[in-house]
């Protein structure tokens, strides 16, 4: 089973960075048969690169979720017309793989519950601690292919930031 | 009394921004604004950072064209350490330049332009994407992602990351091209020349049914600034400034970046955080002008290359002088990567590449420097005030879509005033409007930050300030 973890976001507007973080940390696990991507947007060259992987998890900050440290939810391709900006959002390259290069991975997208988006460098405390519970979600996902909602205490499927 | 329409926010452009269209009591447009609504606040982030850190701090700005932040604050930074860089640093620090250019313009032209131009203004907007666009033209659509990936690789190899390389830094560069990734590069070249040529034939095949577009977007005239080379040689790393008008009469020329301030002008308005530079002798408004591919091409006399001088001299027969309308940014932007395609595979053949004398060191010379590149969008500067030990006092940058933000807004009025008449907007007018900034291809995480996306939300207000109609598409 072949794994693609993408973490992305902003590391110059502090807790936007957390996704970054989180893949940072998972790319120095060496977890065997998982690549690990880190990037400041999605964009659509990344769609070729899901359309060869098995199971892909994507990794990003959240805002408006802090009662939920981590939320975890299956991210399906999705045909939207608003995610053509310069960036794209999962559902968008999962659909670009589809259309374009005729496979898309089973995708988990993993939000990391964030606060402070100013300019700066560094986590917040609660989002620091969130990276970590993160790191071991994807661990989870990459032993077994998948996630189960119970397996997270909190779990949500609530991701209003992107 | 004035009628306001609203659109916000502006789709499929990078960071946050709203239209407003102003009518009067007959429904038709008297102005319009195009907003940025996010402080910038990046400067002052900056102070205190050690300059060598700056280039890798700046690049990461922006997600789009971190090479072009890069660069400009690397030159910044051999400004004030006073030093000559290294050819072979110079020569790499152009190839990553021109791969940036080839993956932005790819991503500018195949993914957000081309639903319009493709699909068709007035198409279902469902589907009026790249998705649709695979649908409709998969070859096309598929080779325009290849293209932008040729772009991305280069900057990969040479940088050692996707996005936000620290490798240029002042005084030079950090690494050589290996051996490997010339002969991958070089590989590329046959496919992205013929995915360049054939944008460019279908580019000119649709031109009859954008006219009307042609006319009305952005179709006036202004002042065009670029770098340009030796005898008016295309640029987009060194040489001098240089100004043209509409008429193409060169009105100024051999400008130093580091004068910038003497002929560069940062006007503020209290409805938008973006400055709106102008020619400054011409004054504010009058000194408006245009940069990005639509100003270098006006500007150079020759790519000195034959494919693209070849696209020149028939970019060249669309006016007697400057090319003005906004639209034909594309047409631009094509034959851009197209040059910048057959400068690469020059560049290959430079042994240079290779080379390990890549850094000039030195300490701080000077406590002041600018450095200048084009980006994908035009002419980016970097000013940098420092101490004795290098730490950032002060930090000045000048974006390129903001030198852009006059003329935007005066396409957006001019192409509100012939499309809309009366607080009622079809589909197809709005995304004329829309169309018509995607043309300059603004990137305002350079200018403010991305946080996220936004859907598009339209709001139309009465004369007394209710609103009368919305829309938000999802």
């Amino acid at each position: 089973m072949r794994i693609l973890v993408i973490g992305y976001g902003n590391t110059l507007r502090r807790d936007d960075g957390a996704g970054i973080k989180a893949a940072e940390a998972v790319q120095s696990l060496g977890l065997p048969d998982v690549e690990v991507l880190m990037t400041h947007q999605l964009n659509p060259e990344l769609a070729e690169e899901l359309a060869q992987v098995d199971v892909a998890i994507f990794l990003d900050a959240g805002a408006g979720c802090e009662r939920n440290p981590v939320s975890v939810k299956e991210v399906t391709p999705r045909s939207g017309a608003t995610s053509i900006a310069h960036t794209g959002d999962p559902g968008y390259l999962l659909y670009l793989s589809k259309l374009a290069y005729g496979a898309a991975p089973k995708a988990w997208m993993v939000t990391i519950a964030a606060t402070d988006f100013a300019l700066g460098e560094g986590l917040t405390s609660p989002t620091a601690r969130a990276v970590a519970e993160a790191i071991d979600i994807v661990q989870r996902i990459c032993r077994t292919g998948t996630f189960q909602g119970n397996d997270l205490p909190t779990f949500t499927a609530h991701n209003p930031s992107r | 009394m004035t009628q306001r329409i609203l659109i916000d926010p502006v789709t499929r452009i990078e960071g946050h921004a709203k239209i407003t269209i102003y009518l009067d009591d007959a429904g038709e447009v008297t102005d319009a604004h195009f907003h940025v609504t996010e402080f910038r606040g990046f400067e002052k982030f900056c102070e205190g950072r050690p300059l060598w850190e700056m280039a890798g701090i700046t690049a990461r700005i922006c997600g789009i064209c971190p090479v072009s932040h890069l660069l400009a604050s690397a030159k910044a930074g051999d400004a004030i350490l006073a030093v000559d860089i290294p050819p072979a640093a110079e020569s790499l620090r152009r190839l990553m330049n021109l791969g940036q250019i080839v993956q932005s313009h790819a991503l500018s032209f195949f993914h957000l332009s081309a639903p319009d131009l493709l699909l068709g203004m007035d198409s279902d907007p469902k589907t009026r994407n790249v998705f649709g666009l695979i649908a409709a033209e998969p070859a096309l659509a598929k080779a325009g992602i290849r293209l932008r990936q040729f772009g991305q690789r280069i900057i990969e190899i040479l940088g050692g990351k996707r996005v936000h390389p620290a490798w240029a830094v002042p005084g030079g560069v950090r690494s050589p091209l290996t051996p490997e990734g010339r002969e991958e590069i070089r590989e590329w070249i046959p496919e992205v020349t013929q995915t360049a040529l054939d944008a460019l034939e279908l580019f000119r095949n649709l031109l009859d049914r954008y006219e009307r577009e042609v006319m009305v977007f952005g179709n006036f005239p202004t002042l065009f600034m670029s770098l340009v080379g030796p005898d008016g040689l295309w640029e987009h790393y060194g040489g001098k400034l240089r100004v043209v008008d509409a008429a193409r009469n060169i009105i100024a020329d051999g400008l130093d970046a580091k004068d910038y301030k003497q002929f560069i002008g940062e006007a503020t308005e209290a409805w938008s955080y973006l400055k709106f530079p102008y020619y400054k002798p011409m004054g504010y408004p009058d000194g408006i002008y245009r940069v990005g591919p639509l100003a270098r091409l006006n500007i150079c006399s020759h790519f000195g290359t034959p494919m693209a001088d070849r696209e020149l001299r028939e970019f060249r027969q669309l006016s007697p002088g400057a090319v003005n309308s906004s639209f034909m940014y594309h047409y631009a932007r094509l034959i851009e990567i197209l040059a910048a395609i057959e400068r690469i595979d020059i560049l290959l053949d430079d042994p240079d590449l290779s080379s390990t004398r890549l850094r000039a060191s030195a300490g701080v010379n000077c406590l002041e420097g600018v450095g200048v590149s084009e980006a994908p969008r035009g002419t980016l500067f970097h000013h940098y005030q420092v101490d004795e030990s290098g730490l950032i006092q002060r930090v000045n940058l000048i974006i390129a879509t903001g030198q852009n933000n006059l003329a935007m807004n005066r396409t957006v009025a001019q192409i509100a005033r012939h499309y809309i008449h009366g607080p009622q907007i079809p589909e197809g007018m709005l995304n004329r409007v829309e169309a018509g900034i995607r043309a300059f291809d603004p990137c305002l995480s350079c200018s403010t930050h991305a946080a996220g996306q936004m859907p598009l939300h339209i709001v139309l207000k009465g004369p007394d300030g209710t609103v009368l109609d919305e829309k938000q598409r999802e």
